[in-house]
């Protein structure tokens, strides 16, 4: 006889979110975790490192311009924000993002729930997965412990995402605009997604001309940012230093994306098109996303968020678990994937292996660049696969709830 | 209906692709291509084919012919006889052929009672105070024609003048109409050859021009060094006092020269500039001696400082040589093996070199303004070779006339001297500009992958302006406006040739461009082609 | 410090002063002067001194002032010029301090250039133009590696207080890598009046020199006065060539002479030298012998050192100097003298993405606090953070208060490819203690075009400077300005960068192209597809 103890899904939930407290509380203890994680570039980047903020706000207090350098690449507004908080903080804030971000997402997925509860289903789904789990798969998953524990300045990009697709579903269009610009204003390549917190106002509170409402109140916002920012520094120096730098690739560290090699590696003479060509492409999925799924807006902010942690010029894990923490609220397509297997297995294999090709080539000077070149390939098309595949899901979870009748193989034709 | 919507939505979709790809494409354009400026290369077409017919160096003579009450001269017909029979000779010289001769006369009469007492005298004839200085410029010289006994003479001046006295048995219309244009042309026919020389291909056969090879290429700055050379100051030390010389002595020149190019002075003294070649040595009077083979190694390139750091214009070298203590006296010996008077020797394109062996038995020695006066002679009369300075004399041998020449002025150059150079000058210049212009517009459509800027834009059709300038100043005499735009077009057209950001991206192979551009594109446009392709079919 | 050898001059200076007072000459004046030093490890110092001192600065008639050097000061606005080309270390523990002021290894130029519109692009065209005298590649000091230090290299010519730092503005330079060999030394002997051919310049053998443990060779020229109410100031271009040998290590006895050292003797002196002397500094203890003996010996009160001075222009024949100590072979000293202040920098960390640069100041002197000016240079690939910049003493962190030591930070970001990071710090140094900076960087990926060709050499950083002022020289007048200055100098460093594999940009192309292709063919295809069954095609055809 086997004794279960059947907790209750409340409990599950408590224990989950202690347990993912613990985590972070331990392990920010040692401080030798928050270095190494801090400094590893698979987790940050010249515009979200933790160690440049650091730099920026120690000149800044000193009355060194921060931006005139080639050092600080981070938006004005979070020097204040880090510069009168005591450093004992900063581990709590980082965590309690870590959990309002949890319980915003939740509240997505019930908010997502009910408004799809009386869409026709399919039969292979499977049941509605609870809010809480949801919640949990993100304060579990090790991409985001570690961004949360190496601090890197992501998390406060993917706080404000969140919290603009949860305006969004609350209707209040205000605070979702906000949401976005703020996260344009850190980041710049969610502007992408405007048009798809625009569709997410839409479908949850209807009203006469909400789209040029909220382009007046996006504007404004970003505006004002930008014009806070303008103050706080005392010159437009920091447009260049943080705009220009993601357009432009001015640092060519390495990171877990695709560009930093290509562009150490390109002849003078074609910098400039490749840069246009890169950049092009990670916003020309934006407006075909958004008309292909302006039912589904939730699943378009899925698929471009990967698109972003994929293609951005500076990416990091941090951008990967914005994005993968929206798969699970698509739980009914998980049967329609064909290759998880694959993919779980590449996930898993280019983080173990990632950090080992970086000290073969860095530290150990036993191997080269190419290595953790092709780890980073590795890591991009088990993305590029994720995306793909949970794609054709839902197209195909589509067809099949339009055509019950016709659960055979198709091809995609035409 | 759902169908459509699918359809619409596909379509949409397929469009905002093309969409940003057409916006992507003046990008592509705008990041990848070279810069280049229209350049006008129809214009310069036609300025190089242009012949030499089209350029005029047009003069204007004044006779003024004594008036005698014996035998008068008729006045009225005789300018215009004698305007075309000057014109006929130049156009029938064959050589000068295609230069096109546009000289004018005009003939006047003077009442001179005073001439018969002048031209009986055999000593020199102020022949400059005849002049009537307000009117002449470049282009215009007066003659001075009065009858006398014994042969034809004539006595030129030092500005544009001269004196001619003619047999009294030639003094008749006819006589005059035959003599005046013969006497001209044997003046200016060897300038005409030179100005005609610049605007043909040189022919293989054709003998070299000495004068040519000597002068330095035209430059709108010289810059002039002089160098005194001590051999060996540990057994002589010679100093000098050459800056109060060239102040007295060289700057009349100069200052002369300016219309034509600026010319900077500095001066050094370099001590144990020793020399390369070992002089021999005359047993019999005891000098040492140079042979004429020797001389090219003279200058030690390598130990005297001679290069100029910071000057990019070209530099004429004055050497003023010192030997040392057991090598002097030293002398140049000429061919045949006996020393030459100056002691000097000129090495074309460069500069000259003047040797002097100062007498005195103390260990130092300083020259004075007085004892450097000889030397700066016979520097300037090589500066003069150097810088294409041509005595003007009369190139016929049968002319059976006596020409003499009033005494040098201090400015060591005749007002003939200098308008000959200045025209021939601004030949020279104008014809390099075109070259240049047409080596230019030759490079540029050649290489598909030369950068041409604005500003070089800017610099070839000012200088094609600056050339229609001169060509038209040319026409009407304004010699010296002529050679400013001459100037000006060539310094133009050599500054574009020569810009530096011409050179930037010259070598791309074809073949690595589409290495770089088919990974990407090829895979990316399929899909994207055959949908449109799809969507247009259908559409149909 | 250095300060005795500064006053020999002004003794044997004052000498000739009385002389040309009188004399109503405006003409040049040449001095030339080798000090012979022997050192406490049993090497010699020779320090060459050539100087020229011209009146008419502005003509255009050069007598014994080189008319390349007077142009290239002319043409490009200069008011005062240094270039030093220098191979080896200073030992500073085991020699004290050099005569020469510049030993920072490589090249280095710094300039004074009066203040114009065109003073960048003078600077531009002066550094080209001293390249093609001296045939070093100082064109390689452009705009990107050059800058500005407001705390150290101060003007070393006599001006008028008032327009000290008004009127012209201060540039600086250097190039660590570069090499120093006879192609450089031969332009430099060109521009002595008696070439090498008399005198003492004649004893410049680059076999020898370049065969030396240390060689550093410069060219200074900066106005000064001549008598004490500087009606007219003069120009003065001071050559000096600065080198150590080592004669226990080809004999085994610190026993030298002129022929040994240089392979060349005086042969004749040199006419056009108003002055021409070879001073010996006398070792304090007295078991050597010189030969011959000096001509007059001289004392400096203020140290008690002695130097034997011989006047070659009394001379006639060759002169010929050797020095003989009393001892069979040499015993290498174990205690080495230590000056008052010196310097050693070196990297910390390891691998190719972090680092640390530490910087040692010792000062040595057992009562006093000393005053310095540091001035580093380091190039845009160390990308700096200020934050962590740490100040020991002794061993015990200081982080502010009364007692840390930097009085005074300055310090201007590296832009990426652009200008290098500056750092200047004004340093108070507690007595006997040795102070210790210490800031960490993070290496750069710079682009496959930017690493050199020997790319696992990798990349050099310049010396850093510290700067000890004197006192202003009390015997001018308050309107006047002269400073002297000792200039200590750090080792050069070598650092290497990450390099990416140089034989794969096509590689690296196609395989991020082929990712990038693969997401936007599925996807592309996703979006513009629909589904149609299988089975009711195959039933159409049918």
């Amino acid at each position: 006889m086997s004794t279960t103890i059947a907790l209750s899904s409340t409990a599950k939930r408590d224990l989950i979110l202690i347990a993912s407290i613990l985590i972070r509380f331990l392990l920010f203890q040692f401080d030798n975790v928050t270095e190494i994680l801090g400094s590893r570039v698979e987790i940050v980047t010249p515009v979200t490192s933790f160690r440049r903020l650091t730099e920026g706000i120690y000149l800044f207090q000193n009355g060194v311009p921060p931006y005139d350098g080639g050092i600080f690449h981070q938006p004005p507004l979070l020097l204040p924000i880090f510069a009168y908080i005591p450093t004992i903080l900063t581990p709590i804030l980082y965590t309690c993002l870590d959990l309002v971000f949890a319980y915003l997402i939740q509240e997505i997925t019930r908010i997502k729930q009910q408004l799809y509860k009386d869409c026709p289903r399919s039969d292979g789904d499977e049941g509605e997965i609870e809010p809480w789990v949801v919640a949990g798969c993100y304060l579990l998953n090790p991409l985001t412990i570690a961004t949360c524990l190496s601090k890197s300045t992501v998390v406060f990009t993917n706080f404000a995402v969140v919290a603009s697709v949860y305006y969004a579903m609350k209707g209040n269009r205000s605070y979702a605009m906000f949401g976005i610009a703020m996260a344009t204003y850190l980041s710049l390549y969610p502007i992408t997604m405007v048009a798809l917190i625009i569709l997410l106002l839409n479908q949850n509170m209807p009203g006469k001309s909400i789209a040029v409402h909220c382009i007046i109140l996006f504007i404004g916002w970003l505006s004002g940012l930008i014009g806070l920012s303008y103050l706080l520094v005392g010159s437009w120096d920091f447009l260049s230093a943080t705009y220009g730098f993601i357009l432009l690739l001015s640092d060519l560290a390495p990171n877990i994306g695709l560009f930093w090699y290509f562009f150490i590696e390109m002849f003078d003479q074609f910098r400039n098109f490749f840069l246009v060509v890169f950049q092009l492409h990670t916003l020309i999925f934006a407006a075909p996303l958004t008309i292909k799924f302006r039912d589904h807006p939730l699943f378009a902010v899925f698929v471009l968020g990967g698109i972003t942690a994929v293609f951005k010029s500076y990416p990091s894990i941090g951008d990967a678990s914005l994005y993968i923490a929206f798969l699970p609220i698509y739980s009914e397509i998980v049967n329609y994937m064909r290759y998880s297997f694959l993919i779980t297995n590449i996930f898993l294999y280019s983080s173990l292996l990632a950090p080992i090709f970086y000290h073969l080539w860095i530290y150990a000077g036993s191997g080269n660049a190419n290595f953790f070149y092709a780890i980073t390939l590795v890591y991009s098309i088990g993305n590029i696969v994720l995306l793909v595949d949970a794609t054709y899901a839902m197209l195909r979870r589509e067809f099949d709830v339009r055509n019950p009748e016709l659960k055979g193989r198709e091809v995609t034709q035409k | 209906m759902s169908e459509t919507d699918t359809d619409r939505t596909r379509r949409l979709i397929i469009a905002s692709f093309w969409t940003v790809i057409l916006i992507g494409l003046p990008l592509w354009w705008k990041t990848t291509d070279v810069y280049r400026a229209q350049l006008p290369f129809t214009e310069i077409e036609q300025w190089s084919r242009w012949e030499a017919s089209n350029l005029v160096f047009p003069l204007d003579f004044t006779f003024y012919f004594a008036e005698e009450d014996e035998t008068p001269i008729e006045l009225e017909q005789l300018s215009e006889n004698i305007e075309r029979a000057l014109n006929e000779q130049f156009s029938r010289d064959a050589e000068a052929d295609g230069l096109v001769t546009q000289l004018s006369v005009t003939v006047d009469s003077v009442k001179w009672k005073q001439w018969d007492k002048i031209v009986r005298k055999e000593n020199e004839i102020d022949v400059d105070s005849f002049g009537n200085s307000m009117e002449e410029f470049n282009g215009r010289y007066e003659f001075y024609i009065a009858p006398g006994d014994g042969d034809m003479r004539v006595n030129l001046g030092n500005s544009r003048c001269a004196f001619v006295q003619i047999n009294r048995k030639d003094w008749n219309e006819l006589a005059i109409t035959k003599i005046l244009p013969s006497l001209l042309f044997s003046f200016f026919h060897s300038e005409y050859l030179l100005l005609s020389a610049l605007f043909k291909p040189p022919s293989p056969e054709e003998k070299p021009n000495i004068d040519n090879m000597r002068a330095m290429k035209y430059s709108p700055r010289y810059q002039i060094t002089f160098s005194l050379m001590n051999a060996c100051p540990s057994t002589l030390l010679v100093d000098w006092n050459i800056e109060e010389a060239v102040n007295m002595y060289l700057k009349p020149f100069l200052d002369e020269l300016k219309i034509l190019s600026e010319v900077t002075v500095d001066s050094q003294v370099q001590y144990y500039a020793q020399l390369t070649v070992t002089p021999e040595k005359n047993e019999n009077e005891g000098y040492y001696y140079l042979r004429p083979e020797m001389l090219p190694h003279f200058v030690n390139s390598a130990e005297w400082n001679l290069a100029s750091a910071v000057s990019s214009y070209p530099t004429l070298n004055l050497i003023l040589y010192t030997p040392e203590a057991n090598q002097s006296p030293l002398h140049i010996h000429n061919s045949k093996g006996h020393p030459i008077d100056n002691n000097a020797f000129l090495i074309p394109r460069w500069g000259g070199i003047v040797i002097s062996n100062p007498q005195t038995t103390n260990n130092s020695y300083k020259l004075t303004v007085e004892e450097l006066k000889p030397i700066i002679e016979i520097f300037i009369s090589q500066l003069r070779g150097l810088l294409g300075v041509r005595k003007f004399t009369s190139d016929d041998k049968e002319l059976s006339a006596k020409v003499r020449y009033a005494p040098p002025p201090s400015t060591a150059i005749t007002a003939w001297e200098l308008d000959s150079l200045i025209r021939h000058r601004t030949a020279e210049n104008i014809v390099a500009a075109i070259s240049t212009l047409k080596s230019l517009s030759q490079l540029v459509s050649e290489i598909p992958n030369m950068v041409v800027l604005d500003h070089i834009q800017t610099e070839v059709l000012q200088a094609l302006d600056s050339l229609k300038e001169s060509c038209e100043n040319l026409r009407t005499m304004s010699y010296v406006a002529a050679l400013n735009h001459a100037k000006q077009a060539l310094e133009r057209s050599e500054s574009a040739f020569f810009d530096p950001t011409m050179v930037s991206m010259l070598y791309f192979p074809d073949e690595h461009k589409y290495a770089i551009y088919m990974p990407l594109f090829v895979p990316v446009s399929v899909p994207l082609l055959i949908a449109l392709l799809r969507e247009a079919k259908k559409k149909k | 410090m250095w300060q005795p050898y500064r006053l020999v001059y002004l003794l044997l200076f004052n000498q000739i002063l009385l002389i040309s007072i009188y004399s109503a000459k405006t003409s040049d004046q040449f001095r030339e002067n080798l000090i012979i030093k022997p050192l406490p490890d049993g090497k010699v110092l020779t320090h060459f001194e050539f100087s020229i001192h011209s009146s008419n600065v502005d003509e255009s008639d050069y007598d014994l002032f080189p008319r390349s050097i007077g142009q290239i000061f002319q043409t490009y606005k200069a008011r005062e010029l240094h270039l030093t080309f220098t191979q080896g270390r200073w030992n500073y523990e085991g020699w004290g301090y050099p005569i020469a002021p510049s030993a920072g290894t490589g090249v280095e130029l710094w300039a004074w250039l009066w203040k114009n519109e065109n003073l960048d692009k003078n600077w531009r065209s002066l550094t080209n133009a001293l390249a093609g005298v001296f045939c070093a590649s100082l064109n390689f000091i452009d705009e990107r590696s050059t800058v500005q230090p407001r705390l150290s290299f101060r003007p070393e010519g006599v001006y008028i207080d008032s327009e000290l730092f008004n009127s012209a503005e201060l540039r600086y330079g250097s190039l660590p890598h570069e090499n120093v060999c006879t192609e450089n030394l031969t332009p430099w002997l060109k521009l002595l009046p008696c070439k090498s051919k008399a005198g003492i310049s004649s004893l410049l053998n680059s076999h020898k020199l370049y065969n030396s443990n240390f060689h550093s060779m410069s060219v200074h020229v900066q106005p000064v006065c001549q008598q004490k109410e500087c009606h007219n100031s003069q120009l003065e271009i001071l050559q000096t060539v600065s080198t150590v040998f080592d004669p226990v290590r080809e004999s085994g006895k610190r026993d030298w002479s002129l022929y040994q050292l240089f392979d060349r003797d005086i042969t004749r002196a040199c006419p056009l030298a108003i002055e021409s002397n070879i001073v010996l500094m006398l070792p304090e203890v007295e078991d050597y012998s010189i030969d011959p003996e000096p001509f007059s010996i001289q004392t400096v009160d203020s140290t008690k050192r002695r130097f034997g001075v011989y006047d070659l222009t009394k001379s006639k024949t060759n002169f010929k100097l050797m020095m003989k100590w009393k001892e069979a072979f040499f015993e290498y000293d174990i205690n080495p003298i230590q000056p008052d202040v010196y310097a050693h920098r070196y990297f910390t960390g390891f691998g190719q993405e972090h680092g640390g640069i530490k910087v040692n100041l010792f000062n040595r002197n057992p009562t006093n606090s000393i005053n310095i000016q540091y001035c580093d240079v380091i190039p845009w690939y160390l990308r700096l953070y200020m934050h962590t910049l740490k100040v020991t003493v002794n061993g015990n962190e200081i982080s502010s208060g009364p007692s840390y030591p930097i009085k005074q930070l300055f310090y201007q970001l590296a832009v990426d490819r652009s200008r290098p990071s500056v750092m200047e710090a004004n340093i108070s140094l507690p007595a006997d203690t040795i102070t210790t900076l210490s800031i960490e960087f993070d290496k750069a990926f710079i682009k496959y075009t930017e690493h050199p060709p020997d790319a696992n050499r990798g990349f050099d950083v310049g010396s850093a400077v510290i700067t000890t002022l004197s006192k202003a020289e009390s015997k001018w007048d308050s309107i006047l300005y002269q400073q002297t200055q000792d200039g200590i100098y750090t080792e050069t460093l070598l650092i290497s960068l990450p390099t990416p594999d140089f034989s794969m940009p096509y590689n690296v192309i196609t395989l991020t192209c082929t990712v990038i292709a693969l997401f936007f063919g599925s996807m592309f295809n996703l979006l513009t597809r629909r589904f149609v069954a299988l089975d009711s095609e195959n039933r159409d055809k049918k």
